[in-house]
């Protein structure tokens, strides 16, 4: 919370609608294909998402499994009837005048999600979570001198999940903290990218000062698609209207922009009946029966979400929470943990979670790809750090191997075998290579003989350096000290 | 060919070019040569199609020689310009579409075209249907082929002032509130309203979603349960579509209606009603109980009540269904500096006064504040409607009465006062706001001018509302009414 | 029921329709004309009525299937303005 306001003891109500783009293939009421980013303008579009006269809207059954998932992960009651509705406004980028959204009936309804922090968990109450179709975009350029609109529809009838808040957070950091949220559980059930420079997920977040028993005015700030504009554009607004409040003026229930150059939220002006969206049942569209049956199926069949995976990691893996912070932030990174544990010995937890938030995370972003697109698999993992625990390996050719597999996917035997990466551990082998340095190096041993076998380090590292790092460092300890000790010497 | 020809049932023509008596080019050619002797009189066209047609002609007579054909091959027909068609320009009798042509086929247009009917054109309409007289066509009014004075009815007057004048066999139409059945008994045709559900609207260009209905309109009943047949079925695009199998309703036209339970009620029956409607429908449905039917006195108390909840309901619906009109994708643009005042006129100048006024009322129903007392109440009396229907057809099999409480009105004379052109519907729009079946079939003449008798029946009764129309018609000694087209350059 | 000049014009604004004042007097007229008929409903007693509009209704679900798009000529074949593959409309934030 910023200063101003604390010290006028203003407490800020904040809610949150955050717009989810689904993951599906075709859009939400067509069989355009819903993945449009880089696409040729117009070329996604159909005579139903485009709004001809006489087409007709037909449900993605995906869409409304997929909102199905995140009203009952997000704890909400499904209705047995849901409807569609028309939300009536004119605007070029709205095809039919209208957008197809849920209104009086939406599919979820009154859930919560639980936010975790160093303080415990936060309860952010859902009011709604309500499935409707995405809009075109509009363009700004000028054409022969003059300002125009470029009106491209290929995101038009895109599905998207609107879910909406109750005015119950406080600062712009639970704000920012209950949007990361919301964003993991939406990744984490499959039904969105996460991705939002794609503007993916956008955030309306309204806002208003509240003094004792007294509400204030509400204010709205539309299309926020990053945490940071939604942390700074809270920030910004809540010192505006403190700054309003204490010079005895009034704040007045509006819409704001956010400007993302001049980091201030601006006035958008408009009239208040402009936001009479004259909403009724969609009639092209028979309302949706969902039998609690089904929404008990769908319960029992989600994903683990992240906040009980991180519980689990920590209380039956044995992780710190700051790893099991970091293992849980990418869906694929913690099933590659979770699968990779079950293919080992009990008690590896740590070395799993070691190899994958070193060595993977870091070839990962060297590669700049996601995990997906690299060669690791729990299998291979697992075959890696069994070599490793056998002693077939040292840990610096481990990382070799590690690497060869992230490039090519073969197994870690197969690397070692093939690059002849194995540790030396036979113990004869060894011995005549350890006899061979003692040879060479008459005055080292000599050092050590005298200082009683203190100065074993500089030996070791010359037989390293003579097997070329394969050695077992250990074994050659043992081997130097046995072929140096004074009743070898002795004889 | 005589052009006598053209008031045969295209059953016998059918007949006939299997038989290869006639080809589909001569009764293409015919027709074609027909409409412009006549056309210029009434008007019922907004576009012809000649070129396709004779290329349509040329391909049916070839489906006929390798004896691929079906009753609709090689049939000259027209469509209400409302109904989609690709490459075809598609008004809706509106100048904001003045120079739309759809790039896709609706599904009805595709099934006829498919079928081997041959198309001879679009037909005139009040724009976007809403009217019950086609002077609201946003280019020439339509008249009646029984008295050029007088208006064919409305909204599907083209179509069926042009079955009428023998300028098509028979034509499609679409009923909101009637705009079947009322220009049907207005011209002497018989016009069938189907089921909510029943046809595909995927092409239609939507006034009120949840009541419009695509039906034919034909010279005998025969011809529009085999037009029925070929238009009627599940759509996978129209998500309102009814899964129920398509019977053959030719073949459930057996002529017998011994022991049949008709429902007569008394609200269709006001003091208002034209005398010479009273006495023609009385006498029509005398001959039906002398056929061996069962004529008994019902009520249907929602009738007034109906009207009003129709324009409610309706206006709410097309006060949406027509945002999409804004001169950004397609139909009409008004230059100007900014979008907001190029809506503002694209939408002043395409637009004719019961357009505007229609939307006007749905968006003060559908507005804030206003929303529970109009559109609310209205969904509820609607269930009401629904309800008078279901406990009538409890009681009785079909129900009948007037079409419309008027012979054809004189052009000019309804266009002032919208309420009393409003109550031309009475009788019909209580089956939309029910969503089930009605058709009118001639029941004589009063005073020169048709009168139609209304058979209703319930959701998927329409085989045996055409059982009983068809054995009505048979009994009445008239299969067509000609009218004695006192117009027209001679033959 | 009375609906002023300034309520018809706010209706018409809302709908985008532009409207000449003394078109818009007519239309209020009309649409007050309308109003007072229709308002017959309040009349009626509709208590009876329960139950969620669409309750037992189960609307078609379509597989998450990718289908041809439309060709771009086609898309912008009735276009009133077009370049590069866009809609041109005049600015939206202009003047
Ligand atoms: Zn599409």
């Amino acid at each position: 919370m910023t200063g101003g306001s604390q010290g006028a003891g203003y407490r800020p109500v904040i809610g949150l609608e955050v717009h989810a783009q689904l993951l599906t293939h075709s859009k939400m009421f067509c069989g355009c294909d819903a993945r449009y980013s880089g696409a040729r303008p117009n070329s996604h579009v159909c005579p139903v998402c485009l709004g001809l006269p006489g087409a007709l809207p037909v449900i993605n059954r995906a869409a409304l499994e997929q909102t199905l998932m995140v009203a009952t992960a997000l704890n909400c009651r499904v209705p047995e009837t849901s409807r569609f509705d028309r939300k009536n406004y004119p605007y070029p980028d709205i095809p039919k005048g209208y957008q197809i959204s849920q209104y009086a009936a939406p599919l979820g309804r009154a859930g919560h999600l639980d936010i975790f922090h160093a303080d415990g968990p936060d309860r952010v109450g859902i009011i709604r979570v309500h499935l409707e179709e995405d809009t075109g975009k509009t363009m700004h350029s000028v054409l022969d001198g003059r300002p125009v609109s470029l009106v491209d529809y290929n995101r038009s009838g895109v599905p998207l999940l609107e879910i909406v808040s109750e005015p119950c957070i406080h600062s712009p950091d639970a704000a920012r903290r209950y949007f990361a949220g919301l964003r993991e559980v939406l990744v984490y059930l499959g039904v969105n990218s996460g991705d939002m420079e794609e503007g993916v997920l956008r955030a309306d977040v309204n806002v208003s000062l509240s003094r004792g028993a007294h509400p204030g005015a509400k204010v709205e700030i539309k299309n926020l698609n990053s945490f940071r504009a939604v942390t700074r554009a809270l920030e910004f607004e809540i010192d505006r209207q403190a700054a309003l409040l204490e010079a005895g003026g009034q704040v007045a229930q509006e819409t704001r922009g956010w400007d993302e150059g001049q980091e201030e939220t601006v006035s958008q002006r408009s009239k208040e009946y402009a936001e009479d969206y004259r909403y009724f049942p969609e009639p092209d569209l028979p309302a949706l029966t969902v039998s609690p049956e089904r929404v008990e199926e769908i319960r029992r069949t989600l994903p683990e979400l992240p906040a009980a995976r991180r519980a689990r990691y920590v209380d039956s893996a044995g992780l710190s929470p700051y790893e099991a912070e970091v293992i849980t932030q990418d869906p694929a990174l913690a099933s590659l943990f979770d699968e990779t544990l079950s293919l080992q010995p009990p008690g590896g937890s740590k070395a799993v979670a070691n190899w994958i938030m070193g060595e993977l995370l870091r070839l990962l972003h060297e590669a700049a790809v996601p995990l997906e697109a690299s060669n690791i698999s729990p299998r291979g993992l697992s075959g890696l750090l069994r070599l490793l625990g056998d002693g077939t390996i040292t840990n610096a050719q481990a990382k070799i191997v590690f690497a060869r597999m992230f490039e090519t996917g073969a197994e870690a035997d197969e690397i070692v075998r093939r690059e002849g990466l194995a540790q030396i551990a036979d113990t004869d082998e060894l011995a005549a290579t350890v006899r061979r340095v003692l040879a060479e190096n008459e005055a080292l041993v000599r050092d050590y003989v005298e200082k009683g076998g203190k100065t074993e380090g500089p030996l070791i590292g010359k037989v390293m350096a003579a097997t070329g790092g394969r050695a077992n460092a250990a074994l050659v300890r043992e081997l130097i000290r046995s072929l140096l000790s004074p009743e070898a010497t002795a004889q | 060919m005589t052009e006598g020809i053209l008031h045969r049932s295209f059953l016998d023509l059918h007949e006939l070019m299997a038989r290869r008596e006639i080809s589909s080019v001569d009764v293409t050619r015919a027709t074609l040569e027909r409409v412009q002797r006549l056309d210029p009189d009434v008007g019922a066209y907004l576009l012809v199609t000649e070129e396709q047609a004779l290329a349509q002609a040329v391909e049916a007579d070839r489906a006929y020689a390798e004896d691929r054909a079906n009753a609709l091959t090689g049939i000259p027909f027209a469509l209400k310009d409302i109904i989609s068609t690709l490459g075809i320009r598609t008004t809706c009798g509106s100048r904001i579409l003045e120079n739309y042509v759809p790039v896709y086929q609706g599904q009805v247009a595709g099934r006829l075209l498919e079928s081997g009917a041959v198309l001879i054109g679009k037909t005139n309409m009040d724009e976007f249907a809403m009217g019950s007289s086609t002077e609201h066509s946003g280019f020439f009014p339509t008249r009646n082929p029984w008295d050029r004075d007088r208006v064919p009815g409305g909204s599907s007057g083209g179509s069926a002032a042009a079955v009428s004048a023998g300028m098509a066999a028979f034509a499609l139409g679409t009923d909101t509130g009637g705009s079947i059945r009322q220009p049907a008994s207005l011209c002497g045709v018989v016009g069938l309203k189907p089921t909510y559900g029943r046809v595909s609207r995927y092409g239609l260009v939507a006034f009120a979603s949840s009541l419009d209905q695509i039906g034919p309109i034909a010279r005998s009943v025969p011809e529009v349960a085999a037009v029925l047949g070929v238009i009627a079925g599940h759509d996978p695009h129209d998500s309102t579509t009814l899964r129920a199998e398509v019977p053959d309703y030719r073949a459930g036209l057996t002529g017998e209606v011994r022991g049949l339970r008709i429902g007569v009620p008394k609200e269709y029956f006001p003091d208002t009603l034209e005398s010479g409607v009273a006495a023609a429908v009385s006498q029509g449905l005398a001959s039906l109980e002398s056929l061996g039917a069962h004529l008994v006195d019902i009520s249907l108390p929602m009738t007034d009540a109906a009207l009003s909840c129709y324009y409610i309901v309706a206006p709410s619906e097309a006060m949406s269904n027509l945002a999409r009109y804004d001169g950004v994708r397609y139909g009409l643009r008004e230059q100007a500096a900014d979008v907001w005042t190029l809506f503002d006129r694209t939408r002043e100048r395409g637009f004719g006064a019961e357009v505007k006024r229609r939307i006007l009322v749905g968006a003060y129903a559908l507005s804030k504040g206003y929303y529970e007392a109009y559109y609310v109440k209205a969904l509820e009396v609607r269930a009401l409607v629904q309800r008078d229907f279901e406990a009538a057809f409890q009681q009785v099999d079909v129900i009948a009465g007037p079409t419309s409480p008027t012979t054809a009105f004189r052009l000019g004379e309804r266009l002032d006062d919208p309420l009393s052109m409003y109550l031309a519907d009475a009788f019909t729009l209580p089956a939309n706001m029910a969503g089930i079946c009605g058709v009118s079939v001639p029941c004589g003449l009063a005073g020169g001018l048709p009168v139609g008798l209304q058979i209703l029946g319930p959701k998927l009764g329409e085989q045996t509302i055409l059982r009983v129309a068809d054995a009505y018609e048979r009994s009445a000694g008239f299969n067509v009414l000609v009218p004695p087209l006192t117009f027209g350059a001679p033959a | 029921m009375s609906v002023s000049r300034e309520v018809v014009e706010r209706l018409a604004e809302m709908t985008r329709i532009g409207l000449a004042h003394a078109e818009a007097e007519a239309l209020g007229r009309d649409i007050e004309a309308i109003l007072a008929h229709v308002s017959a409903l309040q009349e009626i007693d509709t208590a009876a009525v329960e139950g969620a509009p669409g309750a037992g209704s189960d609307a078609p679900l379509r597989e998450d299937v990718v289908a041809a798009s439309l060709p771009v000529a086609d898309v912008l074949a009735n276009a009133p303005q077009q370049a590069d593959g866009f809609f041109v409309v005049p600015a939206v934030f202009g003047e």
